[in-house]
């Protein structure tokens, strides 16, 4: 597999991470060794195995609907860095890797 | 030989389900009016170490949906995480059903102009729902630059996403998906569906076949914000479409958005490669296990269906397809019909007198049928006297008004109205006899003239009222209820 | 009262009957603190003014006659990826900057119930990523043994803190070996519980399905006291679970593993740890072998040939998704920006060290389309392989004896150019995260350089007790763990 500085541009995108131009090769390096070592899982015999995983088989539990106010909600709107009234502020959003609403 | 084309539509509709609380944590749900940012928590806003736990109501809501729909619903489901940045998404994913969803493979009938067609269900599955962002300039500190307010209250809600198979061809069709769909998960007590207010959501997704054999991309179109936006939207992007193939162009497969001011769809992101939301197994929630008793006590829940009802209606109970469709629309007003129907009222004047006089209080005053004035059980009894020949219409209605002003039971409305068991007097058997005498002058005239000597025409106009109040009163009474009348055009005249 | 440090359960007896007071504890803990932090720097946060506020509260419920708990007074210092309300949580990054949370980590309530005293946040490899706990914003740890070298990661605040003898209990989170290297490292016990024993609400997500709280402690009954206090489950986390009601102070009062079966690992045998540490293998076995258990050859090759990849995949990709939603908007850093995608770039750019950053763009990698199936869906397979290999090991093992480290603590700035060499170095440990299995590593004793050694025990899922039993016969055979006597290397 052949991994260069477009693969490590690509997921520094999808990480919402940008990495500087000096560190790009060595985080191409880094992908590399990494990967070497992932390819040693071909040696696994993983042949017509089911990926789903599920530690103990406990299935989800389930909570009752019932409302309940959080009272703390003060405290939590304090952390944002900008805020006005009641909002979170961010700005404005355009740019490419930026993905739809739901 | 000139082109044509064929129209593919399918729909992915997101209905907020009807909840107390919110999907994967306790904050209640009537989020709407409140102040921004209070029904909120750790794991609605997404912070650090917090961790979800599932509403059991949404997901007894989301298989309840999902069997009305005939989707089988797998024993084992799954979330997982849908991954992109943005401001109304606090931890950068969705939770959602991807791999393994609650339910699949259903069907649902819609109806038009009276004929059936079925359209198919790919999927269901559960999702919570994101923030408001609300776009403006800020008062005071970052003059001139535009900021995103973000309002966390809506993060959380549970949805039922339900994606249609591409069986629709039409935007009537479309209409006709997304009214069926609203009216099902509002009989079933899922979702108050109201599009509006953004309870019920429509991406559409649209394509052409061309006669020549080429096929157009698939465009998903954003932003339909009520079914009338959803037919505009579709015809827009159909002729658009068929337009670009007509000119030998291309239609690429995007998500392009509606703007409903101007009537058409713009590109979002151009050429933009596709979303890679790297979807895996969201670890914090074990595997959603539904069982065989799950199944069965949701099942125990389940309402007719609004189309079983409305087949029912026109099959069994005889009355046209339009009737059946609108006394089925609602699943108050269905209900109302049937018990009004149990309490005596033949079907025909029940569903003459619910889609009328009660579907005409209830649309006037926005009311749910239980705050009617009267009830099914007394408009199923005066009805039954309609029915039996002992009521007039006229006179039934009135004691309806009478029922509904006074909030009188039948008995009580009927004595007020003048009609008693055993006879109609008074003010109401006065009506009759103006109304007859008012509608046949020449026949008055020669009474009051004299010139009636064999009483003939007396009789006639007598009978005449004798059949508007359907017989129910004495001979006697009638007779000197005419006399009166007379006597008082006489005294007008002289 | 004594100037050294006493266990946990001597403290709250003693609290508890009046014969000393929290206020006195907690202030000898916080003595040691500000003597030695210069050196160690194992905290992040001191919670001085309200630790003794806290101490004062138990010692007027203790005069009013009520229950204070069975940690009542105990001073114990958690990591700091575990929220505290409205004391700064950083996760040792800058990314989380002052942040101070709303709520309480679950295990942070149960301690404080149990009347616990929470003296201080423990320094940490940034996000629990790392091995050394040097990868942190606030500075390195040294290892109190000798402070040339690591305490060990991610969780080395925390060990350091109780082998330095500042508390006699800590908590830490073990995502690939984070509470059972460092305890190697720096000479106390450390235990990881089983997944979902121990509710992770209001842990800082690394990497979810591997995450696990535990203790450290310099004796096993003070592990078994904090285990009491921890395990069980919390409906806030729905991945959390509990089998029965394990008494563990009772199973380290009467370790009884008579008749029972002691797994050697086959590949771990020959050649691949430095000498003392096989030794202590050797011994522990024999000990073990003195008080009635029998040995059985057990093997791993599919944990220690594929474990590494496996775990390197998984536990990156975890990390990416949880670790996205650091975005400047909510809480945190946040730095200024015309957009907000500008804002996300420059505020990760500049929150997220670079061990950080290397581990989540490896997790958008192995998740991304094109590269998923050939890495991620092939993790999963391979660690179902691992998880089934463990179930045939405890079919003729009870308990498996094996390294939790393989070699004596490294000298800092020894992996500064080679991070992957630094990931294998947590060989031993993280296929029992994979797993989900209890892992405990046991203090055996100190060479005559003054560092320790150890062995880790593992049992099968929900079978935490077995470890503290193992432990504690162990434990009678090589003595506890004695405090750091402090910088004389």
């Amino acid at each position: 597999m052949e991994i260069d500085d477009k693969i490590v541009k690509r997921a520094a995108a999808l990480s919402g991470i940008e990495i500087e131009e000096e560190k790009t090769e060595a985080m191409v390096e880094f992908f590399r060794e990494l990967v070497g070592h992932f390819q040693g899982l071909e040696r696994c015999d993983i042949e017509g195995m089911d990926p789903f995983f599920d530690l103990d088989g406990t299935p989800c539990p389930l909570r009752e609907d019932e409302p309940v106010r959080w009272e703390n909600g003060d405290e939590a709107l304090e952390a944002g860095s900008l805020r006005e009234g009641p909002f979170f502020i961010v700005p404005p959003i355009s740019g490419a890797g930026v993905a739809d609403e739901i | 030989m000139a082109l044509t084309f064929e129209t593919v539509i399918g729909l992915e509709v997101h209905v907020q389900l009807s909840t107390n609380s919110k999907l994967f944590c306790p904050c209640p749900t009537d989020y709407v009016g409140q102040e921004p940012n209070s029904f909120v928590c750790p794991v609605c806003l997404g912070l650090p170490g917090s961790l979800p736990s599932l509403n059991a109501r949404a997901v007894q809501l989301g298989v309840k949906i999902a069997l009305a729909l005939g989707c089988s619903v797998p024993r084992v489901s799954r979330f997982d995480r849908k991954h992109y940045f943005y401001p109304d998404l606090p931890k950068a994913f969705q939770v959602s059903q991807f791999g393994l969803p609650l339910a699949e493979k259903g069907a649902m009938p819609i109806f038009l102009g009276g004929l059936k067609k079925t359209v198919g269900v790919t999927r269901l599955h559960l999702e919570e729902d994101a923030g408001k962002l609300l776009h403006g300039t800020p008062d005071g500190r970052l003059s001139g630059a535009s900021i995103t307010r973000v309002d966390y209250n809506r993060a959380g809600i549970p949805l039922a996403e339900i994606v249609s198979e591409p069986d629709m061809s039409t935007p009537m069709e479309a209409r006709e998906y997304v009214l069926s769909l609203r009216r099902l998960v509002r009989y079933l007590g899922a979702s108050d569906g109201d599009m509006e207010s953004g309870s019920l959501r429509v991406d559409v997704n649209v394509s052409q076949k061309c006669s020549d054999g080429r096929v157009g991309g698939r465009v998903e179109v954003k932003n339909v914000n009520s079914v009338r936006a959803m037919e505009r939207a579709l015809e827009y992007e159909i002729s658009r479409q068929r337009e670009v193939l007509l000119s030998g162009g291309q239609v690429y497969r995007e998500t392009r958005h509606w703007d409903d001011s101007n009537g058409s769809t713009r590109g979002t992101r151009g050429k933009e490669e596709a979303q890679d939301y790297r979807y895996f197994p969201e670890p914090d929630l074990p595997p959603l296990v539904i069982d065989d008793s799950f199944i069965r006590a949701v099942e125990k829940d389940l309402p007719e269906l609004p189309w079983e009802k409305r087949e029912r209606f026109q099959v069994e109970w005889g009355l046209s397809s339009e009737d059946a469709s609108t006394l089925s629309e609602r699943l108050d007003l269905a209900e109302f019909l049937e018990e009004t129907v149990a309490h005596g009222a033949g079907r025909g004047s029940a569903a003459n007198w619910v889609k009328t006089e009660v579907l005409r209080i209830l649309n006037e005053t926005g009311i749910e049928t239980d705050a009617l004035p009267f009830t099914p059980r007394s408009l199923g009894a005066l009805l039954a006297k309609v029915d039996e020949g002992s009521l007039s219409n006229t006179a039934a209605r009135g004691v309806l008004e009478v029922m509904g002003r006074e909030g009188l039971g039948l008995e009580e409305a009927m004595r007020k109205a003048g009609i008693v068991p055993g006879g109609v007097k008074g003010d109401l058997l006065t009506e009759a006899v103006r109304e007859v005498l008012q509608g046949h002058p020449e026949e008055t005239a020669l009474v009051l003239s004299g010139s009636d000597s064999s009483g003939k025409k007396r009789k006639y106009l007598q009978g005449l009222v004798m059949r508007e109040i359907k017989g129910q009163a004495l001979v006697g009474d009638v007779s000197a209820a005419i006399d009166r009348e007379l006597d008082l055009m006489k005294g007008f005249r002289e | 009262m004594k100037s050294e440090p006493m266990d946990a359960a001597v403290i709250a007896s003693a609290v508890a009957g009046r014969k000393c007071s929290a206020v006195e504890v907690v202030s000898a803990s916080l003595e040691r603190i500000a003597a030695q932090e210069p050196r160690l720097n194992a905290l992040i946060t001191v919670m001085a003014d309200r630790a003794l506020e806290r101490a004062a509260f138990i010692d007027r419920q203790v005069a009013s006659g009520g229950d204070p708990g069975p940690l009542a007074g105990v001073p114990v210092v958690v990591k700091d990826n575990l929220c505290t309300r409205g004391v700064r949580t950083t996760c040792g990054s800058r990314m989380l900057g002052n942040w101070k949370p709303p709520y309480d980590a679950a295990v942070v309530e149960m301690l404080e119930e149990a009347g616990a005293v929470i003296v201080g946040k423990s320094n940490m490899d940034e996000f629990a990523m790392g091995s050394t706990s040097e990868h942190s914003r606030f500075g390195p740890v040294s290892n109190p043994r000798d402070p040339s070298r690591v305490p060990g990661g991610s969780s080395g605040g925390s060990a350091a803190s109780v082998a330095a003898g500042y508390v006699p209990i800590a908590l830490g989170s073990d995502t690939g070996g984070s509470i059972r290297q460092p305890a190697a490292f720096c000479g106390v016990h450390g235990l990881k519980p089983t997944y979902g024993a121990v509710s992770r609400w209001g842990l800082v997500a690394f990497a979810s399905s591997l995450d696990q709280v535990g203790p450290f402690s310099r004796s096993v009954a003070d592990m078994a006291l904090t285990m009491d206090v921890i395990y069980g489950r919390d409906p806030r986390d729905s991945t959390s679970n509990e089998r029965g009601r394990p008494r563990f102070a009772e199973g380290a009062l009467n370790p009884s593993v008579r008749g029972t079966r002691v797994g050697i690992v086959r590949e771990f045998r020959e050649g691949v740890l430095e000498q003392p540490l096989a030794k202590a293998i050797e011994d522990a076995a024999l000990a073990l072998g003195e008080s009635g258990c029998a040995m059985a050859d057990v093997s791993l090759e599919e944990s220690v040939t594929f474990g590494l990849p496996c775990y390197y995949i998984i536990s990156p990709a975890e990390a990416s998704s949880n670790l996205a939603r650091f975005d400047g908007a909510r809480y945190g850093l946040r730095m200024d920006a015309p957009d907000f995608v500008s804002q996300l770039l420059l505020t990760r750019g500049a929150g997220f060290g670079d061990e950080v950053k290397r581990r989540i763009l490896t997790g958008s990698f192995v998740l991304s389309s094109g590269y998923y199936d050939a890495f991620y869906t092939t993790a999963l397979k391979v660690r179902k392989k691992i998880c089934a290999e463990f179930d045939r090991a405890f079919t003729s093992a009870d308990v498996i004896l094996m390294p939790a480290v393989s070699s004596f603590p490294f000298k800092k700035g020894n992996f500064d150019d080679d991070p992957v060499g630094m990931y294998k170095s947590d060989l031993f440990t993280l296929p029992v995260n994979l797993a989900g299995l209890p892992g405990m590593t046991v203090f055996t004793g100190l060479e005559r350089s003054g560092l320790p050694t150890s062995v880790q025990l593992v049992a099968p899922r929900w079978q935490d007790q077995r470890l503290i039993k193992y432990a504690a016969v162990i434990e009678k055979k090589f003595g506890r763990s004695p405090v750091a006597t402090g910088g004389c290397f």
